[in-house]
């Protein structure tokens, strides 16, 4: 099977390039994407394991419609990583080259005892558009999500925070079915396929009322939950306040059910100064064994947003000029006392139009099952847009 | 800070004379005949409809970035905005209906409701807010209105107008006076005051073209008084009034699809 969707995934990247190519002189083609440049350097204060690494990333968009009821869609991201993350994790090239979908659409193109060079086609698909009505055939992401950290919601593809450098995120494979009931109301249904053949299907139906967008969910997640579930988007009193609520059902065992939600909020002050808060619920990481590398490297589900069944987080975010923009996050896992702690500050500047560099930190320290771990991630990224 | 302000205000006043639609009531007004001038100057910059491409250009002494979008807009309350460059910005869409705006990021395919207080954000890292695209201030509504002298601008006959904001009214500005031609109603030059009637912009209007069915201004130039090096410009590189647009262009579903 495994086999049949490489194979099938080959022939329609195949001929969507030679589609592309072919029409692009005709130009209702879109390009875009960028190259970004990331050293990074972390560290490991009880195992005193330091590590430097090298990212170079480049992202290529197309589209083509050949008319407004058509639409095909490729995006894939080309990454050469080199330093001592790969030289020193022998099952790296696995783990970047195993594509989680249906489809295997990750190759690795080279590697060696400190380098690898990946392609991983991330969205591939076909849409067509008939009057209200939208089907969208292939790779492609589903984002259900309305909060703007842990998304309860997203149940196709989980969002992880801390991965900074791929806001795009993995695409799922399948199906998707959008009806459009009026100007801010839909109704639609999704089928995914992952790479052992495990199904999710839900349906959303999505509306806005009084100022808030509400949305209301239910479906069965990998064959293994089934979900029912909702979120909204709305103010109070000027203030962004938005949310998502899933509770899963074990398919097996009637009496393993998870309540998921995460409730959230911003303020923005008329100096742009953004004030951000939010809180996440997770009924079964009571027991939670997963550290933060779980946290950082794991989040395949929504099962495992956090690492603690309570979590929270306040952000700010400061643009000192239109070049330059600083922002901090703060989350602490744990309650009543937070016995983890994470500090993310941020800094991008714009050095043109289009070239933007970024200083990013990431601090971890806490103690998870009496362990103490203190962890630090930082990244200079310049990225070129294009 | 408050230039910083002024200036969006400038923009605001602009923004909302041009690409939106300013509500105007039929109210009181303090002199029948200066109103009557801004309300046509007014009417001239928006239609039924609009459809226009734009560009802002915003220019520091060591530094200018540029940015350009399409616009298209319905009455007062229906708004769609797509911004076309810089590269890492193209594709993002903000939808207006009523008192709802969306944002919606093509990259992430994440749509989010903008709260009231996201509205005085800086609008794409522009000198504008995101308030100062959709809300606006009405230059009919919001002040009185007297012609001051009369005088040629740029070889124009000119009514010059000085608008004092009514007491009650929201507006960041003392008062600003108003070149209006007397043929054609075309608006060629704002200066803004602060409270203390101490200037603070000068905004010419210039490139006059006629864009189909009118004879306007298409481009626009707001530089503060005190701080050398410093201008915003925008101009109109298409614009297109009155074009058919239904309700359902501005809904949730072209907002994901328009280009």
């Amino acid at each position: 099977m495994r086999l049949k969707s490489n194979f099938l995934s080959i022939i329609i990247a195949f001929v969507f390039i030679q589609n592309f190519l072919f029409l692009s002189a005709q130009s209702p083609v879109e390009f875009s994407g960028y190259l970004s440049e990331m050293p990074s350097y972390s560290w490991q204060k009880e195992s005193g394991i330091t590590l430097f690494d090298n990212l170079v990333h480049n992202r290529i968009n197309l589209a083509y419609s050949p008319n407004d009821k058509l639409r095909m869609k490729m995006e894939f991201r080309n990454r050469i990583f080199w330093g001592e993350t790969v030289s020193s994790t022998p099952l790296y090239k696995h783990i970047i080259g195993n594509d989680p979908g249906w489809m295997d659409l990750s190759f690795n193109w080279g590697s060696g005892k400190s380098y690898l060079v990946n392609t991983t086609i991330d969205r591939l698909s076909l849409e067509y558009v008939a009057g209200n009505f939208q089907v969208q055939v292939g790779r492609q992401r589903v984002n259900w999500s309305q909060t703007m950290v842990w998304n309860p919601n997203d149940i196709f593809n989980s969002y992880s925070y801390f991965d900074f450098d791929y806001v795009e995120r993995p695409g799922m494979d399948g199906v998707r079915l959008q009806y459009f009931t009026g100007l801010s109301s839909q109704f639609e249904t999704v089928l995914k396929v992952d790479v052992d053949n495990r199904l999710s299907t839900a349906a959303l139906y999505r509306f806005n009322t009084k100022g808030y967008d509400i949305q209301l969910i239910a479906g069965q997640v990998n064959q293994e939950d089934y979900i029912l579930g909702g979120g909204w988007s709305g103010n109070i009193s000027g203030a962004g306040f938005y949310g998502e609520v899933s509770y899963l059902s074990s398919v097996s065992n009637k009496n393993d059910n998870i309540l998921i939600t995460s409730v959230g909020g911003n303020y923005t002050f008329k100096n742009s100064l953004m004030l951000t808060g939010e809180y996440l619920y997770s009924s079964n990481l009571k027991d939670y064994e997963g550290g933060f590398a779980a946290l950082i490297y794991g989040q395949a589900s929504i099962k495992t947003l956090s690492i603690t069944e309570h979590s929270y987080m306040l952000s700010g975010a400061y643009p000192v000029s239109p070049l330059l923009s600083l922002s901090v996050a703060y989350m602490g896992f744990g309650f009543p006392v937070f016995n983890s702690f994470y500090v993310g500050p941020i800094i991008d500047y714009s050095i043109s139009d289009n070239l933007y560099i970024s200083g990013i930190f990431q601090i971890f320290s806490g103690e998870i099952d009496q362990q103490k771990e203190l962890s630090a991630l930082s990244f200079v990224r310049l990225k070129w847009s294009f | 800070m408050l230039n910083h302000q002024n200036k969006r205000f400038s923009l605001l006043l602009l923004i909302c004379a041009l690409v939106w639609n300013v509500n105007v009531n039929a109210q009181k007004s303090y002199d029948i005949v200066a109103r009557d001038i801004i309300d046509h100057a007014n009417e001239l910059m928006r239609g039924n409809t609009s459809v226009s491409e734009m560009e802002m250009i915003i220019t520091r002494p060591k530094w200018n970035r540029t940015l350009r979008f399409k616009s298209w807009s319905k009455g007062i309350d229906y708004s769609l905005i797509y911004v076309t460059y810089p590269a890492k910005e193209k594709g993002q869409v903000f939808l207006k209906r009523q008192k709802d705006m969306w944002n919606y990021m093509p990259d992430i395919e994440k749509m989010i409701k903008i709260p009231p207080s996201m509205m005085m954000q800086s609008w794409m890292g522009s000198d504008l807010t995101n308030d100062d695209l959709v809300k606006g201030a009405s230059i009919v509504e919001d002040y009185q209105h007297i012609i001051i002298k009369e005088e040629e601008m740029d070889g124009y006959d000119c009514w010059v107008i000085e608008l004092i904001p009514n007491e009650d009214a929201v507006v960041v500005w003392g008062k600003i006076i108003c070149w209006v031609t007397k043929e054609g109603y075309m608006t060629l030059r704002n200066e803004y005051y602060d409270e203390d009637e101490y200037l603070v912009n000068i905004e010419r209007l210039s490139k006059i073209k006629n864009v189909g069915d009118r004879l306007m201004p298409t481009f626009f130039e707001i530089v503060p008084s005190e701080k050398e090096g410093q201008k915003t410009t925008m101009e109109f590189t298409e614009i297109k009034f009155n074009a058919p647009l239904n309700d359902s262009f501005f809904s949730i579903q072209n907002m994901k699809r328009i280009r």
